[in-house]
This record gives structure tokens, C-alpha cells and sequence, in this order.
């Protein structure tokens, strides 16, 4: 049962609990844990505090009750009387908690396997998380290797099929592969962007960042960069569009092919969606309505301090655009 | 008391099924017409709060008279009547024939009212198959007084009733004598009256299982934990649920136990006599939680059974805990050795300590770095004289003995400063330049068993010299 508004009006402070909680926000999910298991547990915790807080007292009402008079001869001397009833209809353990479900949305899922940045929305705000699959929204991973072995999985915890040595791979023939990998998405961005590569659009669209695919894709990695190196361990960074974590552990795998070797994912972690990053998620300790509400509010401080910027920028772009005509004006005077 | 109860009364026609859940007791009454009429009139008792409270409802019956449909069987509702008829022609609610919930019944149910008042969650109860019409069908006198009477004699707290009937309200659908033999059942087996009332306390469902399958249970456990019988009597009255539940559960959690994480029997007896949960708990989450203790933090068997509640804990609590002391190098936890963490500090502290005494750190910084456990430090020094150590051994000198003050172009500065050099460490340095031209000429390098080839970088004595000679060329010319 959703939560009836006219219910809820004699409870103000759950109402205005509940209007703050409604925003996105996002949480570190665990590695192990399913997705859902931490969605629902955010949940809880906020449907806990929300029905704590919405203690209201049971509604009295006057009722006409019938008494026995002490002077009675027989049922035909009673009386009524008015007396001040609790209506027990009304009462929490009749009608259950005013809150029964509140709608918590996710973002990109993660899968059991992977840890990070889970953006979640509540309520309203629900509408909001589908911006949040616009292709322009890109994701930053950093991804854990090791050499030597190669699973059914790609990861650390499956069957292990091939067994190889590692010892021949050095730093310099990664870079090489992953640069390779670089050309290889790199060109795969140009193709679904759509457009002519000759075109004077097609150049503007490249300086400011817009090239790249519309629509759903194949997964395209937009950047590629190794951290670490020490074999057989090694971490990469990535910059991805319309990933799975389960293609990030092939394209590990697919390194260690190329390397003439194996490779398998040992950690998958997350650590940016779109504009959130690791340095907002809310931590397990932290799945509690204030925290919730803090972080939804600094989401909001922080969204409007960037366009407050980029009203800022466009105004200066224009200024510029009209001094600098200005100034072409009087250099043709000038030559007059 | 102008209540329009004429017209209600006339005008109200309730089918036979609403009679149902109320005792009910049928008087008949003739009205002013003449045509005898049924008015069914359901009684409820006196109660402390709730006043006399009749719910009439009035059927049309055959009289003994042949039907004829066009007289007028019916009062008119304009029809005046005397103030006392008025009085006691009460006005009937409106109740549902049926309904999915039972707020609509419990404004009028003496038994459901008293009920609420005593912390019943009707809510949950309704959700229930058969339940609500279960306890909709009770008298609170004769049904359900007397099993709270009962469970007051034994002991049991008022505040729990709303508990336990919540949980189990097929407790005031057992007879009174069955409850009584089995309290004298439990008596027999010198379970004292207080540990009874804490029983059925924690575990409601306790008295609705027969005397045959309670001492069936507890020979159980006897006979396959080889418990005496004071060491059962102590699990039992500890977790009653134990005589509530299935037996096959336990069965499996003790194979499991025994065959799977490798526990002798008496290492067993221990641990349930120590947290009686084991036997009850989630196979899977014991045998987690048993794999990340014996095979990731390797704690041998003996002090698991040390520390056996242990294996009660939530697993994430303990994976972060322990992945975060492996972070901080401080995972250690064989007694035998310094640093030793005892299990039950590592479980029971709260964060604040744990992080204070055992990590010496923020819980701030626990979480953020148990959880985030930043694998790619940016600029830690441990880090960076590794990477320093590779690039120096990647360069290719320190394999034929030289430091990279050797390898320096011997310009004026340079020649200055070697004039300056101690005497012993320019020996050193020729030293080391002519073994290196000897190895260069055998297309040699130094074998790797004398360390020479990892020497870490000299802590730039000639750089020093270097540096002391150019500014002193510098001071005297500018």
C-alpha cells in the first residue's frame, strides 16, 4: 500500500521527512553482495525511521452508549450516554504502518562480483535515475588483474581452465596492448557517433567532447591506463560507455591473450557514475535517513553550483564573442 | 436523543450470514402492525470501557398467514412510536458480510477490541490464512480469558501476551487441560516455574506441541549432543526454539558440523553449549562464515572452539574487520605471536574501540578504507622506493656493480668534487669502476647470490661533494 498524503497530514513530520528523503543519492556497495539485497536494505532503514516517526495518537470520536439505570424495572428504562471512544479502526496495530513501500530505484546495477558506486533514487526522484542512462554519462572503473591463470569466468573465483607463466611480460608490451586497445575503441567511437569524419561538424562535435554513440552500443572503453605493474598483479584504470562488469573481466582476459599468456579480474571497483564518486557513497554505516538526506542535499548544492558555472561561462563566451567583432570592426575602419 | 432510529430500524435488512460471528439470542417481538417479526439482537457483554452495545437486525419471516403480496407487511417509517421503543431500538451498524481485514469488525467485537488493547498486531494476524475469522469467532469470557488467566498463573509477564498471541494465536484454541499437562510435563523434568514462564516467553509455540513430541525433542538432543540432562535442561530453557522446530534442520547443521567444517564431537558439545544457535542456524551462512575463518584469516579449529560465537556473527562484519587489519598489516591472530587480536575482541568491540585500541585509526577511516581499500596509493613511501628500486634496476649499471654517482660525466664540477672526495670512498669508487670494466669486457654481469645487484642507491655522497663544488665555483664568480 502506498502512503496516502491524507493520512498523513495530522504526522507533519513524517510527511516532510519523507518530501526530503525523495532525491538521488549514491552507496558503496560491498563486494559479495547482490544489488538488490542492498536496495532493499535501504529501504528498510528508511521505512523504519519514516513509520517511527509517524507515531500520531488513535482518533477518539463520541459514541451514544447504552447504560443501565440503577432504578430499572426491565430493558425499558435505559439510557444513553455520550461518551469519548478511542476509534480503535484507527489504531496502527489494526490498520498496519502508514508506511508500507517506498520506491527506491537504482542506477546502473553492479553485479555480486564488483564493489563501488551504486546510485540510488527515492521517490520522485525516480524519474531523474533514466538521465542517468543518457550515453553522454560515462563511468570510471579500476580494474584488478593477475597473470597466470584463465577461468571460465574471467574471474578469480571460477573453474580454472589454462595454467601459463608470466615471466616474459614486462611493463613496455602492456602499455603496447593496452594502446592497442585504445586505437581499436577509439575507433569504434567514431563509428557510432555518426557523423561524416569529414565534416566542419564532425570536428566541433570532437573538440568538444561530443562524439559518441546516441543510442545503446557495444561497450566502448574511452580511456585505457595501467597503474600498477607488479607481475603477476596488475591494476588498470578505465573510462567506459554501456558496460557490463562482466565484459570489463574479458577484456582483462583478452589481455592476458594477447600477451601470449592468461589473465584473470580479481576486483572490479567502481568509483565514479556519471557525478558521483566514491568520495559521496555512503557506506554501510551510513544507510540512515539523515545521512541520506545530507547527501541528497549536497547532491543538489553541488548541481546547481555547476550550472550557476556554466551560466557563468556562456555569458563570458558571448562577451567575447561581441568584443571580439567589435574589435574586426575597427581593425577594418582602420585600413579604411 | 432525536436520532433517527425509527427509519433506521425499519429500513435495516441484514442477511443471516452477519449473524454468524456473534452469539446471538432471538426474541420475538411482535411490532405495531401486527405480523410477527424475528429481530435477531446479538449480545454483548458488560465490559470495563465498552457499554452494552446491541446490534439488531430485523428479518422478514413468513407468518402463519398466507403470503399476500400487496398487504402492507411493513411499517411505515413516519410511523410514530414512543419514547421507550425508540430507546431500545438501537442503531445497527452497517457491517460487511465479509471483508479482507479486520478493521472492520473490531469497533464491534468485544474480543478483537480487548485484544488490541492488549498489543495484539491484528495487522499481521489478518494477513494470515483463517485467522481472522479464527479469532473473530472467539468469546473473550469463555475462550480467551482463561488462557491469559492461565499463562498469569505460570508467570508470564503481561507486557508479552500482545507478543506471544501475535505470534502464535492458536494458543487460545488449545484447550485449557492440554496446557496444564504440559506444564506439568515440564515440570517433571525439573524445569523450575520461572524458566517455564521465560520459555514459552521467547518461544510462543511451545504449549501447542503434545507431551510425547516434547520429550521425544529433548531425548533428541540428549542422546546426539551426549549432554547430561542439567546441560540439556540449560540449552533448552536457553533456546526453546529448539523444542518448537523441526528436528531435520538440526540433523543436517550437525553433520554439517561434523563432516564438513571437521569439529570432533566434543569440540561440538562445546561450541552448542556455548551458543545453542549453531544447531538452528543457516547451513550456508555457517559453512561462509567457517570458510573465510579456517581458509582466509587461517584460524585453526581449537580457537574457533575458544571463541564460538564466533560463528554466530554477521560474515560482512567480520570480512570488513578482517580485510581492514590486512590492509594495516595488523591481521594476526595466533596467539603464539606479538600482535596478537583475540577473536571475540575482533567481533564484539564496538567501532569505536575496535578502531582506537586494536587499528589505532578513525573509524572514519576504517570504513572508507576497509570498504575502499584504496588498492592504488598514491604516494605512500613504501610505494615509491619500490618504484624507484624498479626503474634503478632497470637501468642497467647497478648489475655490473656501479652507482649512478659512477656513471657520471666527469665534467669540471665533477672533477672538482672528487678531489674533495674522503680518501676511502674515491678508493671504493675506482674499485667499483674497474670491476665494471673487467665484467664489460667478459660480457659479464655480477651473480645475483652477492645482493650486489640490488644495492639500493647510495645516499648521494658525491652529489653532495658535486653540489658543494658548484656553488663554490658559483660564489666566486658571482
Amino acid at each position: 500500500m502506498y502512503y496516502s498524503f491524507g493520512a498523513l497530514c495530522e504526522s507533519r513530520m513524517a510527511a516532510r521527512l519523507f518530501r526530503r528523503v525523495q532525491g538521488l543519492f549514491c552507496v558503496y556497495k560491498p563486494p559479495g553482495v547482490h544489488w538488490k539485497l542492498v536496495r532493499d536494505t535501504v529501504e528498510t532503514n528508511l521505512l523504519q525511521e519514516l513509520n517511527a516517526s509517524a507515531a500520531r495518537p488513535v482518533p477518539r470520536e463520541v459514541r451514544y452508549l447504552l447504560s443501565q439505570s440503577c432504578t430499572g424495572d426491565g430493558p425499558k428504562a435505559l439510557t444513553l450516554s455520550a461518551a469519548s471512544v478511542p476509534v480503535l479502526s484507527e489504531h496502527p496495530l489494526v490498520t498496519g504502518p502508514d508506511f508500507q513501500r517506498i520506491r527506491v530505484g537504482v542506477g546502473h546495477r553492479l553485479d555480486a562480483f564488483s564493489s563501488g558506486v551504486l546510485v540510488l533514487g527515492v521517490g520522485n526522484a525516480n524519474k531523474a535515475l533514466n538521465d542517468l542512462y543518457s550515453p553522454r554519462v560515462t563511468r570510471d572503473y579500476t580494474v584488478e588483474g593477475e597473470f597466470g591463470t584463465a577461468t571460465d569466468d574471467f574471474s578469480n573465483l571460477g573453474r580454472v581452465i589454462e595454467r601459463s607463466t608470466y615471466d616474459h611480460i614486462t611493463r613496455d608490451k602492456l602499455e603496447r596492448i593496452l594502446a592497442m586497445l585504445q586505437g581499436v575503441n577509439q575507433k569504434a567511437l567514431l563509428t557510432y557517433s555518426k557523423v561524416d569524419m569529414r565534416t566542419q561538424e564532425a570536428y566541433e562535435m570532437a573538440v568538444q567532447g561530443l562524439l559518441g554513440p546516441e543510442d545503446k552500443s557495444v561497450p566502448i572503453l574511452l580511456g585505457l591506463r595501467c597503474i600498477r605493474f607488479e607481475p603477476p598483479n596488475f591494476t588498470l584504470e578505465i573510462q567506459v560507455l554501456n558496460e557490463t562488469q562482466k565484459y570489463l573481466r574479458k577484456v582483462v582476459h583478452e589481455i592476458g591473450l594477447e600477451l601470449r599468456s592468461t589473465a584473470v579480474c580479481k576486483s572490479i571497483r567502481r568509483t565514479r557514475d556519471g557525478r558521483f564518486t566514491v568520495h559521496h557513497a555512503l557506506t554501510r554505516n551510513q544507510w540512515t535517513a539523515a545521512e541520506i538526506m545530507k547527501a541528497i542535499q549536497q547532491y543538489h548544492t553541488t548541481k546547481k553550483r555547476t550550472r550557476v558555472i556554466q551560466e557563468q561561462n556562456e555569458l563570458h563566451d558571448k562577451k567575447q564573442d561581441t568584443t571580439h567583432s567589435q574589435s574586426t570592426t575597427d581593425k577594418v575602419d582602420a585600413v579604411v | 436523543m432525536a436520532l433517527s432510529l425509527k427509519a433506521c430500524s425499519r429500513a435495516a435488512r441484514i442477511s443471516a450470514s452477519v449473524l454468524s460471528p456473534f452469539k446471538s439470542l432471538t426474541t420475538f417481538k411482535e411490532n405495531l402492525n401486527g405480523s410477527k417479526v424475528f429481530a435477531v439482537v446479538s449480545e454483548m457483554q458488560n465490559s470495563s470501557w465498552h457499554q452494552d452495545f446491541h446490534t439488531s437486525c430485523v428479518l422478514q419471516s413468513a407468518t402463519k398467514e398466507a403470503l399476500d403480496v400487496d398487504a402492507n407487511v411493513e411499517p411505515s417509517a413516519l410511523e410514530e412510536i414512543d419514547d421507550d421503543e425508540a430507546v431500545t431500538i438501537s442503531l445497527p451498524t452497517a457491517l460487511p458480510p465479509s471483508s479482507t481485514s479486520l478493521k472492520d469488525y473490531v469497533d464491534e467485537s468485544e474480543t478483537l477490541s480487548k485484544l488490541v488493547q492488549l498489543g495484539v498486531n491484528l495487522w499481521k494476524l489478518e494477513q494470515r490464512p483463517n485467522v481472522g475469522s479464527m479469532l473473530l469467532r472467539l468469546d473473550f469470557e469463555t475462550d480467551v480469558a482463561p488462557k491469559l488467566l492461565f499463562l498469569k498463573d505460570i508467570g508470564v509477564e503481561d507486557s508479552r501476551f500482545g507478543y506471544i498471541i501475535t505470534h502464535n494465536p492458536f494458543i487460545l484454541t488449545e484447550s485449557l487441560e492440554n496446557l496444564e499437562t504440559r506444564v506439568n510435563y515440564l515440570k517433571s523434568k525439573k524445569f523450575n516455574l520461572d524458566t517455564i514462564a521465560s520459555m514459552v516467553s521467547k518461544a510462543p509455540y511451545l504449549l501447542n506441541f503434545s507431551v510425547k513430541r516434547l520429550d521425544n525433542r529433548m531425548g533428541f538432543y540428549q542422546q546426539q549432543l551426549n549432554l547430561s540432562v542439567a546441560n540439556t535442561r540449560n540449552i533448552i530453557s536457553r533456546l526453546p526454539r529448539l523444542l518448537c522446530a523441526s528436528l531435520e534442520p538440526v540433523k543436517e547443521n550437525l553433520k554439517v558440523c561434523e563432516i564438513e567444517l571437521g569439529f570432533k564431537k566434543n569440540e561440538i558439545q562445546h561450541i552448542v553449549l556455548a551458543v545453542p544457535k549453531v544447531l538452528t542456524a543457516n547451513k550456508k551462512k555457517l559453512i561462509q562464515i567457517f570458510d573465510l575463518l579456517h581458509n582466509t584469516m587461517q584460524v585453526p579449529h581449537h580457537l574457533i572452539v575458544k571463541f564460538p560465537q564466533v560463528l554466530n556473527t554477521k560474515y560482512l562484519r567480520v570480512k570488513e574487520r578482517h580485510m581492514f587489519l590486512e590492509y594495516l598489516g595488523k591481521a594476526q591472530y595466533d596467539p603464539a605471536q606479538p600482535n596478537y587480536i583475540a577473536l571475540n575482541n575482533l567481533i564484539s568491540l564496538p567501532d569505536e574501540s575496535f578502531c582506537s585500541d586494536l587499528a589505532s585509526k578513525s573509524p572514519r577511516q576504517q570504513f572508507s578504507q576497509s570498504n575502499m581499500a584504496s588498492r592504488a596509493p598514491a604516494a605512500s613511501g613504501r610505494l615509491l622506493l619500490g618504484v624507484r628500486k624498479w626503474y634503478y634496476s632497470l637501468s642497467g649499471f647497478n648489475k655490473i656493480g656501479l652507482m649512478r654517482e659512477d656513471t657520471l660525466h666527469e665534467d669540471a664540477d665533477v672533477k672538482e668534487a672528487l678531489r674533495r672526495l674522503p680518501e676511502n670512498v674515491y678508493n671504493d669508487r675506482m674499485f667499483r669502476i674497474k670491476r665494471a670494466l673487467d665484467l664489460t669486457m667478459k660480457m659479464q654481469i655480477l651473480p645475483r647470490a652477492s645482493g650486489l645487484n640490488t644495492k639500493r642507491m647510495s645516499i648521494i655522497c658525491l652529489h653532495i661533494w658535486k653540489r658543494s663544488s658548484v656553488k663554490g665555483r658559483r660564489g666566486k664568480n658571482g
